[in-house]
């Protein structure tokens, strides 16, 4: 990220920082449900293999 | 569409924190960890809130059993070493030498009409210091590069507790 763009979020009120936090966390989560199901797809046996 | 709720409860993380206090089970506490450098720095992925907080109880458990106790009683649930509020992890840090003093000096905030207090900066960058894992050693840039450093403040923190910040 560059240099300028960090320094003006760095500069956002606390509340609206937390916010954007919670908005990554979820991403972050998305992200991770997307890969798991993608990988179920790709490798339908190792969930049969290894259920959890 | 209406506004998702914050996944973060920070409010009701500090609130609680605060009856903590009110309650005598603790006689101070900070926000610290990653959520206390967002104050300095731009937002980054965390998935825990630290309090950490002066022991009213002098023992070895901090009076940490009476804390849980209390927060079970107002819905929270233990997830290992973690409290759960609304899903959210938060960890009660019992807090001594180096901690003890940032809770002391921690700076008043204000969080969605809440009063808290937040780690200084360079207490922030001491405490990374100490601990040394990668993600301390990238607070520390963070905060050099975007936080209102008190050099002097944050010199004498280092000598006193003979810590070195890492070269760039």
């Amino acid at each position: 990220m560059k240099s300028e763009m960090r320094q003006k979020l760095a500069q956002l009120p606390f509340e609206e920082k937390i916010r954007k936090v919670s908005e990554l966390i979820r991403l972050s989560r998305k992200v991770k449900e997307q890969r798991v199901r993608e990988h179920a797809e790709e490798y339908p046996q190792s969930a049969v293999r290894n259920p959890k | 569409m209406p506004e998702e709720p914050s996944a973060i409860p920070l409010a009701d993380v500090l609130r609680a924190a605060n009856e903590l206090v009110s309650a005598g089970l603790i006689k101070d506490y900070a926000l610290g960890g990653a959520l206390a450098a967002i104050y300095y720095t731009e937002p980054f992925t965390t998935y825990d809130a630290d309090i950490v907080f002066v022991a009213s109880d002098k023992t070895l458990s901090a009076g940490i059993p009476a804390i849980y106790s209390h927060l079970q009683s107002k819905g929270w649930r233990i997830e290992r070493e973690h409290l759960l509020i609304r899903d959210f992890p938060v960890q009660f840090l019992a807090a001594s030498g180096l901690t003890e003093e940032a809770v002391r000096k921690a700076k008043p905030i204000e969080y969605e009409g809440v009063p808290a207090k937040v780690f200084g900066p360079e207490y922030i960058i001491a405490i990374a210091a100490s601990v040394g894992r990668h993600k301390d050693l990238a607070r520390i840039e963070q905060l050099t590069s975007h936080a209102k450093i008190d050099k002097a403040l944050l010199d004498d923190i280092l000598r006193r507790y003979n810590l070195k910040l890492p070269k760039p």
